[in-house]
Parts: C-alpha cells; sequence; structure tokens
C-alpha cells in the first residue's frame, strides 16, 4: 500500500500547550480522510502543518515518500481550500485561478485553456472576469476550490469549507465534492467539527480530542464501535450507562443492568476485563426497541418524554435506578405511540453493545 | 531520537526565518539605531555636561542640569503645559468625536473619503503661514472683530490674540485631525448592528453610546490622544505666535535654551519632557486597559 | 411622525457640527488664498485686487529653488520611510520577537522626543562622524523621525489584513518573495499610500529638524519662508501657499482615485504625468553646472537682491547660490559642526565675536578689497572685531520705538513711554530677552551688557511690572502690529519699521535719548570656505558704491557705505529710521555676549514669561 501522507511523532508546541500531540497517521493515495473533532482539537493546526503553515516542534511529515517537514508551502505538492475561501480580493477569478499557474511560467493559452477546464468543472463558465466580492458564498467556495484543483495536486486539504454556507447549500457541496474526489481520484484531507459532514463524505475518519488522535477508521467503524468514551459521544448520540463486571466465564461475562444481569460474550470486548472492574455500556438509542411486552427485553422503565421529529420520535426512558435511556423509534405507523409514565420494556441486539472499560477514557 | 537529515533542515528553517526578520527589521532598525538612537545618546550625554562660558558644552558631568529643572519656576511651567495640552485634547476629542462619528456612519460612502482629505488639505500649507492667518483673525483690529461688530453683536472689540485662549485655538486647530483620523478609522470598522441589537436590547441613547460606541472606539481614543496630547505638549510657535510670548509652555522654555546656548540644560529639560510624556502614556493605557476589564 | 422627526433632527444636529467644524478648519485657509490677491504689502487691510504675488513669486528664484528642494527632500524621505517603515512593520507583525518591546518603544521615541532635540543632537552627530550637510542629511534626518508613521500605519493595516491570503499564495506556489510582491503588497497599498502621504505631509512641512540640518544648497521651502517671515510677511508666502494648496489637492484627489478598487487608467496617468513633472521641476533645480565655478551664500532673507547677484555671477562668470537662515543661533550651530562649505556668510555683531572666539572664521585679506574705503569709518573697527580682521559691516540699524503719530500724541524720547499706564494694551515688545532687558536698562541709564546680578534682577522687576502693560512680546511681525493699529507703540528694528513708515505715514520712529541697540550685521568668511577668493571678490563686488546704493533700493536695509548714498533713493536716504541723526545714535551700544550671566537673564525673563 503506498502513502500520500505519513506523519509520525509529529508534536506541535504553542506556548505551553500541546496543540498537537505526538500524532502518526498515514493517509492512503485516493481516499478521503476526514480529521474530525471539537474546536481546539489540533485538526486544523495538523492540517496546517501538512500543508507547511505550521512546522512541527518535533516529528516528520512525509508526502510521497518524502520528508518535507521543514519544507515551506510552496515546495510541497498539496494545495489548500481555506475555510474563508481566502480568494484575493485584487484579482478577479481568472486571476485568481491563474494564479498558481502564472507561478509555474505556463503559457497564457495554457492557463486560459487550463481556467476554462476548471471552470466547467466547478461549473462557473462565464464568471472569469468577475472580482470575488460580487460573488455569492456557494461560487467563492467553488472557485477556491478550482483555484486548489488547476494545479494538480497530489493531494487537496480542506479547512472547514463548508462552515460558511447555509444548510442547503452545505448538503449539496458534500455531495459534490465527494465526487469530485472520486472522479479524481486524489486524496482529500478535510478538516470539520460537523459528524454528520464527516460520517457522509468520509473513507475514513481521524476523530481527535486535545491534539490526540482518538480513534482511525471507517465511518462505520467510528459509529458503531467506538474506542472511546469521547468517540462515543462526540459521533451521534449514545447512552452510556454506568456497570460493573459480575463474573467471567471462559468465553462469557455477565455485567450488572439495573439490578438485572446482563450477559455478553467475550469477542465483544478487546480489552482485558476483571471481575469487579466498572465498564460503561454504551449503545446507541436507535439500536432499541421499545415494547408493552416484556418478552426478550433487557431492561424496564418509565416513559419520561416525548419529542416528536417527523421520521421519527424521541422518548426518555427512565430506569429504576433513576438513569434516563434514549431511544429513537422510526415513525412506521401513526400508532405507534406511549404516554408519559407509562412502563416499558426496552432491547436491543447483543451485537449492539459496546463495552468501554475505564481505562479506555 | 530526530533523524540527522530532519535536524539538519531544522536548523535550515530557523536560519531562513531568522534572515527573514534580519532583511525586514534590520534596515530600519539600522536606520533609527545610526541616526536616532546615536545622536539622542549624545544628546543625553550633553544633559549631564555643563555650560561653556561662550555656549557650547564644557565636558564636566554632574547631576546639575537635572536639579536645577526641578526649582518652582520650571515646574510652574511643566504645570502649566499639562494642563493646556490636556485641554487641547479634551477639547479636540469632543469636537472631532461627532464629527468623526457623522463622517464614518451616518455619510454615504463616496463622500467620506473626500471628506476625510478635507480634513487633511488645511495641513498641506505651512505651519508657520496657517498661524499668521489666525492672527488676521484673531486680531483686535482683526477680521473676526469686525464681522462681530458689523453684525452688531459685539460693541466694541473682543481681545482674542496674545490670550491662553488663542493659544488653546491655535493648538486645537493644529492638532484636529490628528483626533479626527485615528477615531474615523476605528468608528468606520463598528458593525451599526451592534448598536441596533443594544438598542434591541433596552438601551437608549445615551447608554448605547457610552457602553458600545465608546468602547468599541477605543483604539481611536487612546491613539487620537496620544497623537494630539504630545505635539501639543511640546508646542513653541503656537504659545509665542498667538499668546504674544507671553506665557510659555516647555516647548518655549527649551527652545530658549537652545536660542542661548545652553545646550546641556535644553538637553537636560527635553528629557525631563521624554519622561513626564512616558509616565503620562504609561498611566493613561494603564487607566485604559482598566476601564476595559471593568 | 414624532419619533421620525426626532431621528431627523439629531442627524442634522450632527451635520450642522460638523459643518461648523469645517468652517473652523477652512477658515483661516480661505483668508490665507484671499489675501494672497491683495495689494497691500503686509496681511493686514484688504486694498484691491491683483495677481502680482503670483508673478513676483513666480520669478523669485530663490523662492523657486526653495521649493525645488523641498520636493526632492520629500520625495527621497517619503521613498525610504515608506520602503524601511512597511518592511519593519511586515516584521513587527509576522514574527516573534523577543525584543518588540525595545522596538516599540525605539518606533514611540521619535514621536515623543521634542524635535528641537532632534534636530540638535542629529547635527551634532552628523560633526562627529563627519557627514556633509545637505539634501542627504535633511533626507537622513527626515527619514529617521518619519519612519515610526510608517510603521504605525502600515502595521494598523496589516493587523486587519486576512493571513490566510498570503498563506493561500504559498500554497498555490509563490515563495515568500513572489507572495510579498502578488499579494501582500497589493493588499497593503491602501495603507502604503496614506502613510507615505502622511510623510509626504511632515517632510514637506517640517521647519525645525531641518533647520538644524539643512546644508549648502538645502534651503528647503519653510526655511524660506521662516526666513522671509523674520524680515516681514508678504503676500508672495501666500501666493506660494495657495499654488501649493491647488497642487496637493490635486495629488491627493487622484492617489484617492488609484486606491479604489478598479483606478480608472486616467487617474493613473495623470498621476505619473504629475509625478515625472514634479520630479522633473525638482531635480532639474539640484543638477548644478559644473563648467563654472560656485559662490555659496548663506545669508538672511532679503538681504541680497537678485538683481546685485546677476550683476555678479555676469561680471565674473560664476555661479552664486543663496541659502537661508533665520538666527545667529541656527549660523552657529551649521558652523560648528564644521560639515557646511559655505563661502561667506552675515552673522551679526555679538555672533561675530562669538564666532572668531571659536575659531571658525578665517582673516579677510583687506589689501583685496579697495572698495573698503568706501565704508564709513564709523562702522569700521567695532569692538566685537576692532581691527576688521574677520568681518565688515554689510548693514546697521537700531533697536529703538515706533508708534502711530495719529492714535497717541506727545513728545516721546524716552524708554519711560513704554512703562505708560496710558497705553496699556497698546504696547509691543521684541521676544528676545537681551533686547527686551536692553531697554529697561537703558530706561534706568545703564549699559546693555550688565552682568551684575543685582542690576538683572532690578532692571527684571521693571519688567515684571510693565508686563501687563505689554500686548505681546515678538519679534517678527511689530512692524504689522503698528499698521494694523493693534499697537502703538512697539520696541522693534529700525529696518523694518522703515518700511512700514514707507506704507503708512502716520508711522514714526524715534530711538531713546537713553540710547539702544545698535547692531550690524557683517560679511564674514568662515574657515574652510572652498572658494575665499570668490568670497574676497564678492565682497570687494558689494561695497562698490552704486552696487551697494542699488542693493538698498531694493532690500531697504541702512547701509554703512558712505559712498553709496549718491545712489540711494531720497525716500530711503530721509528716512528717519533707517539714517538716523548722528546725534540720536550718540548713547547707543552693541550688544555683547555677556558669559554665563545669560543664565541669570534667562531665569528672570522665564519668570517675566511665566507669570
Amino acid at each position: 500500500m503506498t502513502f500520500d501522507i505519513e506523519l509520525s511523532q509529529v508534536v506541535k508546541t504553542f506556548g505551553n500547550t500541546n496543540a498537537v500531540n505526538n500524532v502518526s497517521l498515514q493517509i492512503r493515495s485516493g481516499e478521503f480522510l476526514t480529521l474530525l473533532g471539537p474546536s481546539g482539537c489540533g485538526k486544523t493546526t495538523l492540517l496546517r502543518m501538512i500543508a507547511g503553515f505550521e512546522h512541527p516542534t518535533s516529528g516528520k511529515i512525509m508526502l510521497g515518500g518524502v520528508d518535507v517537514t521543514y519544507l515551506p508551502p510552496y515546495k510541497r505538492n498539496v494545495h489548500t481550500v481555506f475555510q474563508q475561501y481566502a480568494l484575493f480580493p485584487h484579482r478577479t477569478v481568472a486571476g485568481n485561478i491563474a494564479f498558481g499557474l502564472e507561478l509555474k511560467g505556463l503559457t497564457k493559452t495554457l492557463i486560459k485553456e487550463k481556467i476554462d477546464k476548471v471552470l466547467e468543472m466547478v461549473q462557473l463558465q462565464g464568471f472569469e472576469n468577475r472580482y470575488p466580492k460580487e460573488l455569492s458564498g456557494g461560487q467563492q467556495q467553488r472557485i477556491a476550490i478550482a483555484r486548489a484543483l488547476v494545479l494538480e495536486p497530489r493531494v487537496l486539504l480542506l479547512d472547514e469549507p463548508l462552515g460558511a454556507l447555509d444548510l442547503k447549500l452545505r448538503k449539496e457541496m458534500q455531495v459534490e465534492l465527494k465526487k469530485l474526489q472520486q472522479k479524481l481520484g486524489i486524496s482529500f484531507v478535510f478538516v470539520t467539527h460537523d459528524q454528520e459532514e464527516a460520517l457522509v463524505m468520509s473513507d475514513r475518519i481521524a476523530v481527535m480530542s486535545r491534539g490526540k488522535i482518538e480513534q482511525l477508521g471507517s465511518a462505520t467503524e467510528i459509529y458503531e464501535r467506538p474506542n472511546t468514551e469521547f468517540v462515543a459521544n462526540f459521533i451521534g448520540v449514545s447512552n452510556l450507562l454506568e456497570t460493573e463486571v459480575l463474573n467471567i466465564t471462559g468465553k462469557t461475562f455477565s455485567l450488572s443492568l439495573d439490578g438485572k444481569e446482563l450477559t455478553l460474550s467475550t469477542s465483544q470486548v478487546s480489552q482485558n476485563l476483571k471481575v469487579g472492574s466498572k465498564v460503561k455500556l454504551v449503545i446507541r438509542p436507535e439500536k432499541i426497541t421499545l415494547s408493552t411486552l416484556s418478552e426478550n427485553s433487557i431492561v424496564k422503565g418509565v416513559i419520561e418524554e416525548k419529542v416528536y421529529f417527523g421520521t421519527n420520535t424521541q422518548w426518555r426512558v427512565k430506569l429504576s435506578d433513576l438513569t434516563s435511556i434514549i431511544v429513537y423509534e422510526q415513525n412506521r405507523s401513526a400508532s405507534n405511540t406511549y404516554s408519559v409514565n407509562q412502563e416499558v420494556y426496552l432491547s436491543w441486539d447483543e451485537e449492539s453493545n459496546v463495552i468501554l472499560s475505564e481505562d479506555a477514557k | 531520537m530526530k533523524p540527522p537529515i530532519t535536524e539538519h533542515i531544522t536548523n535550515f528553517y530557523y536560519k531562513r526565518v531568522k534572515a527573514q526578520k534580519l532583511t525586514l527589521l534590520g534596515p530600519v532598525i539600522l536606520w533609527l539605531g545610526l541616526f536616532f538612537i546615536c545622536p539622542i545618546t549624545v544628546m543625553l550625554l550633553y544633559s549631564f555636561a555643563s555650560r561653556g562660558e561662550y555656549g557650547g558644552v564644557e565636558y564636566i558631568f554632574g547631576l546639575w542640569n537635572y536639579l536645577q529643572s526641578f526649582n518652582t519656576l520650571y515646574l510652574m511651567i511643566y504645570w502649566r503645559s499639562i494642563w493646556i495640552a490636556g485641554l487641547t485634547t479634551i477639547v479636540c476629542l469632543l469636537v472631532s468625536y461627532p464629527v468623526a462619528y457623522f463622517i464614518a456612519l451616518k455619510v454615504d460612502k463616496k463622500w467620506k473619503s473626500i471628506l476625510l482629505i478635507l480634513a487633511v488639505v488645511p495641513f498641506w500649507t505651512s505651519f508657520l503661514i496657517r498661524t499668521y492667518a489666525w492672527m488676521m483673525l484673531l486680531r483686535t483690529e482683526g477680521l473676526l472683530n469686525s464681522l462681530l461688530l458689523k453684525l452688531h453683536i459685539i460693541d466694541t472689540p473682543f481681545k482674542m490674540l496674545y490670550t491662553d485662549w488663542a493659544v488653546l485655538i491655535g493648538l486645537i486647530y493644529g492638532e484636529l485631525p490628528f483626533m479626527i483620523l485615528p477615531l474615523y478609522a476605528s468608528l468606520e470598522k463598528l458593525d451599526t448592528r451592534l448598536l441596533e441589537a443594544a438598542m434591541d436590547l433596552g438601551a437608549n441613547r445615551i447608554k448605547t453610546f457610552l457602553k458600545v460606541t465608546v468602547p468599541l472606539s477605543k483604539v481611536g481614543i487612546i491613539t487620537g490622544i496620544i497623537l494630539v496630547f504630545i505635539p501639543s505638549l511640546g508646542a513653541f510657535v503656537t504659545p509665542d505666535v498667538l499668546g504674544g510670548a507671553k506665557s510659555i509652555m516647555i516647548g518655549n522654555l527649551i527652545q530658549n535654551q537652545f536660542v542661548q546656548r545652553n545646550q546641556p540644560f535644553g538637553a537636560a529639560l527635553s528629557f525631563l519632557l521624554t519622561a513626564l510624556v512616558l509616565i503620562l502614556l504609561w498611566i493613561g493605557l494603564r487607566a485604559g486597559v482598566k476601564v476595559e476589564e471593568k | 411622525m414624532g419619533q421620525q422627526k426626532a431621528y431627523q433632527e439629531r442627524n442634522l444636529g450632527l451635520k450642522a457640527f460638523s459643518a461648523l467644524v469645517y468652517l473652523f478648519l477652512y477658515a483661516p485657509i480661505v483668508i490665507l488664498v484671499i489675501f494672497s490677491f491683495n495689494q497691500s504689502k503686509l496681511n493686514v487691510v484688504w486694498q484691491g485686487f491683483t495677481l502680482k504675488w503670483y508673478e513676483i513669486a513666480w520669478r523669485d528664484i530663490a523662492v523657486i529653488q526653495s521649493v525645488r528642494v523641498s520636493l526632492v527632500v520629500a520625495l527621497l524621505s517619503t521613498i525610504f520611510s515608506t520602503v524601511l517603515g512597511t518592511l519593519g512593520a511586515l516584521a513587527l507583525t509576522r514574527y516573534e520577537l523577543r525584543l518588540r518591546a525595545f522596538y516599540d518603544t525605539l518606533f514611540y521615541l521619535p514621536v515623543i522626543i521634542p524635535e528641537i532635540v532632534i534636530g540638535f543632537a542629529t547635527v551634532i552627530f552628523f560633526g562627529l562622524i563627519g557627514f556633509k550637510l545637505g539634501i542627504s542629511s535633511i533626507v537622513i534626518a527626515h527619514v529617521a523621525f518619519s519612519v515610526s508613521y510608517v510603521v504605525f500605519v502600515v502595521r494598523a493595516r496589516l493587523v486587519g489584513m486576512d493571513r490566510s491570503l498570503e498563506e493561500a499564495s504559498m500554497d498555490l506556489g509563490a515563495n515568500e518573495l513572489q507572495t510579498f510582491f502578488r499579494v501582500t503588497l497589493p493588499l497593503l497599498m491602501p495603507g502604503i499610500i496614506s502613510a507615505s502621504l502622511l510623510v509626504f505631509t511632515i517632510s514637506l512641512d517640517d521647519y525645525v529638524i531641518t533647520s538644524f540640518v539643512a546644508g549648502s544648497n538645502a534651503t528647503t521651502l519653510p526655511l524660506q519662508i521662516y526666513s522671509m517671515v523674520k524680515t516681514g510677511v508678504t503676500p508672495e508666502i501666500n501666493a506660494i501657499s495657495s499654488v501649493l494648496l491647488v497642487v496637493t489637492i490635486v495629488l491627493v484627489y487622484l492617489s484617492h482615485q488609484l486606491q479604489r478598487e478598479q483606478p480608472p487608467k486616467s487617474a493613473l496617468a495623470i498621476v505619473v504625468l504629475v509625478t515625472i513633472l514634479l520630479g522633473s521641476f525638482a531635480v532639474g533645480g539640484v543638477t548644478t553646472n559644473n563648467q563654472t565655478r560656485q559662490l555659496n551664500l548663506y545669508i538672511w532673507s532679503n538681504y541680497a537682491s537678485a538683481e546685485m547677484l546677476k550683476k555678479f555671477e555676469e561680471r565674473y562668470n560664476v555661479k552664486v547660490r543663496v541659502d537661508l537662515y533665520d538666527s545667529n543661533e541656527a549660523l552657529l550651530a551649521k558652523l560648528q559642526t564644521g560639515l557646511v562649505d559655505y563661502d561667506l556668510i552675515v552673522p551679526s555683531d555679538y555672533m561675530v565675536s562669538i564666532l572668531i572666539k571659536q575659531n571658525l572664521l578665517q582673516p579677510i585679506d583687506r589689501d583685496s578689497l579697495p572698495n573698503l574705503a568706501n565704508l564709513d569709518t564709523r562702522f569700521l573697527a567695532l569692538p566685537f572685531d576692532p581691527e576688521n580682521r574677520y568681518s565688515i559691516p554689510y548693514t546697521w540699524g537700531t533697536t529703538g520705538i515706533g508708534y502711530r503719530k495719529d492714535k497717541i500724541n506727545g513728545n516721546f524720547d524716552s524708554w519711560s513711554v513704554l512703562w505708560d499706564e496710558k497705553y496699556k494694551d497698546r504696547i509691543a515688545l521684541l521676544d528676545d530677552v537681551r533686547e527686551v532687558f536692553g531697554a529697561a536698562l537703558k530706561k534706568q541709564g545703564l549699559s546693555l551688557n550688565v552682568t551684575d546680578s543685582n542690576q538683572i534682577a532690578k532692571t527684571a522687576n521693571l519688567l515684571k511690572e510693565q508686563k501687563s502693560l505689554v500686548k505681546v512680546y515678538d519679534s517678527a511681525t511689530f512692524a504689522e502690529l503698528l499698521l494694523s493699529g493693534d499697537a502703538y507703540l512697539v520696541q522693534g528694528y529700525s529696518g523694518q519699521i522703515g518700511k512700514a513708515m514707507a506704507e503708512n505715514p502716520n508711522i514714526a520712529y524715534f530711538i531713546p535719548k537713553e540710547g539702544a541697540t545698535i547692531w550690524t550685521d557683517n560679511i564674514c568668511i568662515p574657515k574652510g570656505a572652498p572658494n575665499s577668493d570668490l568670497a574676497v571678490l564678492f565682497i570687494n563686488f558689494i561695497l562698490d558704491p552704486q552696487i551697494s546704493g542699488e542693493n538698498t533700493n531694493i532690500t531697504a536695509y541702512s547701509t554703512p557705505n558712505k559712498a553709496a548714498k549718491e545712489f540711494i533713493k531720497p525716500e530711503i536716504l530721509n528716512n528717519p529710521a533707517l539714517f538716523p541723526s548722528d546725534e540720536s545714535l550718540k548713547n547707543c551700544e552693541f550688544i555683547k555676549d555677556v558669559g554665563s550671566a545669560i543664565q541669570t537673564y534667562d531665569r528672570y525673563w522665564t519668570e517675566i514669561k511665566s507669570e
């Protein structure tokens, strides 16, 4: 397998704080990788180090097998789409796109050709002579992408490029960007704090927190099998139930849950468990089924609150030990409803359980 | 352990940043160091020397020039200068604020820059000539008095020229644009939506102005105060020409020392003035910070 | 309805207030321009429309030359300051600097330290390193004190600039230099343009620092104007100012056009054209003809008429360059540096003695001056140079009292009239410690040059008593005060009052019977003058009776040249201020350097002024 980008043990310190703390990451050729995390988690700093705007305090960055750790941005074959697009206000659309081509010393006719081609790709033919401030946000965004793509980078870096767009445009652009990436076959490194965006677009997602990568994996992996409490909470909604390991017998172990015992297969967990250790049981709300019947149920509770969302309904159920569990139910039929204070039974598949031991925090 | 190649590049990288800093900052620092700091250092030495019998400098060093400066006579002049410069600054601020506010927030875009330029244009003529023009206006037999007499607003001509008021008018006139420009610059950036938001939240007009507009234009206010106060404090032509040289300011005092070839004392007075300005600036800036913390 | 009205009224109020402020800003400018068309020689009363001052200014070679020098200085200073300051501002905003606080202070200092100190310090420093004074020394000093303004203005612009634009440029393959020229510089342009306008303004109007560091062939317009003011303000200066005003308004307007996003091509073309014109106009004045030799004159304004200089140039096939000073002290400071190559200077009496003591003059070969015999012997062998080894008197005068015959009556003959309560607020004195003390000393029958501190203290008390009667202490405009009628009694120099008498017959002049100051301005050759042979030639030339007489007819200063009298117009010759009777000069005295006693004088003078 070839890697476009390899980061090894990268550390970046600003003053006394480690913005990026010992990150190693390999980005495969042609993949759409997203750096996801809350603001201040170090994702943008990591991206800026790949682009060359910042240089690591220690560690190494390789681009296509070459060490570029301390190379300036203009010596790297990666290009960036900036958060606020950073279009040059003193140049026209054509001037912006031509910027990098002129520096390469291309002939005027060749530049013109390339501009036409890339404008066609982003569907903005005829805008050559406009100035950036005469364009809408979505148009500026496309020009920013065109300006970077026209240079045929090995990797395209995108720093929260959709953040400034309204919701509808944003959804459209997500799909469009993904299509574009697949068409071009080059790697995209995409920074966002929006988990939904990450799930929709990415081949792989690196979830970051406090300068570290919490988990790296495909959208499904990240969502279905979060490694840490942070990931479980940051991606989607999770019910985290504090429990304790009651006993371990060969291939199974059991947990205490609302005064009951829940037996699970040890293949469910990666960590070594000990009897008596505190663990957390993660269960996604949409995996839970509500029923008025106790058959096959795991726990019992009382409906506390109902929020109607149209396609689905969110229920909050209080267990006897007073912990609340969120449940999403699809509104397949209008009759499927419960009333507050009604007693309900909750059930879910065994494989939906995710166990996080305390040391995985 | 870092591989040696990286270390090599690291060094290269830091050397390059250093070279960039040197290219950018080097020339101006060299220029100021050679043609400003060196002369001022010589001057500082002079301030500890003594006056020769026939003027000039004798290289006998001591503190007497500074001790002499702390005479009540000179302290009074310092106090008077601070007072006049302070008054000039306050009036400039009060007069400029509405004008800057008007230009920045109430005027069409194309008129903005024209009005701004118009505020600066008078200062493209010789300072001395402008001051003489004020003399013509303020004379007892001058144009303003003739006008007021003709309009029967007054019966006997006012004595305006050669008073402290004339000095004040002259100083305000000379410094006004240095207040208007920075105020305009910071008010222009002001987001009018913030003002609307404040009013929306129930603040009345005066409260909005005091709690939102003024704090947001603080940088402009401070810059303006510095730009007006310092030159007013050191002024010497205006008190001479418009004040009739009857009540002198620090600038005149220093000027006189150079005219009478007592350069060491003049130098000492100048460095005290510089120290005074620095202290007042420091106090002012600290007060500004405190207001901000509130 | 009511709300809308209140809103409109508030805006109207703002508008009206702003209009008033603009009126305030323009009132003196309008006066300045109006009086450039005034018939009268003095900026006092309107006497009818004329364009003659524009014509005079246009023909005044010295003025045109000073405008050229000013433009060269301002342009060069602007270029250097802008480049250095912009680079510095970039470093300050773009890099982590360990000594940031130090740099900040460094950039604030030139703004805080009084200009006079910077000027004096700089000229001393140039003296120490042996840097010749001239246009380059002015530019160096101007850059040193104006570069800070560029740093401030450009830094403000940089702070507000989106950093990612430069990153984008680097990202797209531009290196630091390419990024700077393709992105940073175009984006910084508005800031750079306003900074350079500011520097240009400061440099063009600077007087204090320039007066210290200017050398030969480097009289700027402000130096010219201050020097002209010393000998009376004429509307010629208004005319020059008005023309400059119009030119600058056009330039500012055009540069404003250029700052737009897409500047009109025509504006760009005009700016380039105007800049080239100004530049060539300015540079045209600097290039001198190397074929002929050049005599460098450093002199008071209105002392050597253009006609006289032209005659000399033609007769001896040399070029005469004139630089102006406005105080003996400025002259001294210049000579002390030893960095100026003037061939001739015209210091006043007491300054001659100082220059001799400081060994700054070279002896004049009297054998080469046959015309010396034309001088009135009364003006030879004066106490400051008893053998006339170093100095030849050029002009002379007295410091007496000018008054308005039509406003006050009486037989005035004493200094005591200046202490008369009747004339409260109609009295003007010179703004000069020695002259004012001189009047009070003479009033008591004492010498002008008293060094006894008790006598000085007693005299100071007299002056303190008098202060409430005094309208103004002013050495420049006392003649105007008489003409306008603001003052009825002024202590003043005979030359200017003589001119006022020619303007208004109701003005009279007398030398008090107790005696007064008599002064001479003397032509001297500074040590190390490069063309001392030409200088001697020139001295003999101006001692020629006809040349001297014709010069006196133009400048209207008293000449000590006895033989010249037959060439002097009778109205000047019969002016009692300019050529007083021998009797009235009986008790007159020269001001001498009083050594350290000057500090005592100054203490009391400061006391009088600060009351």
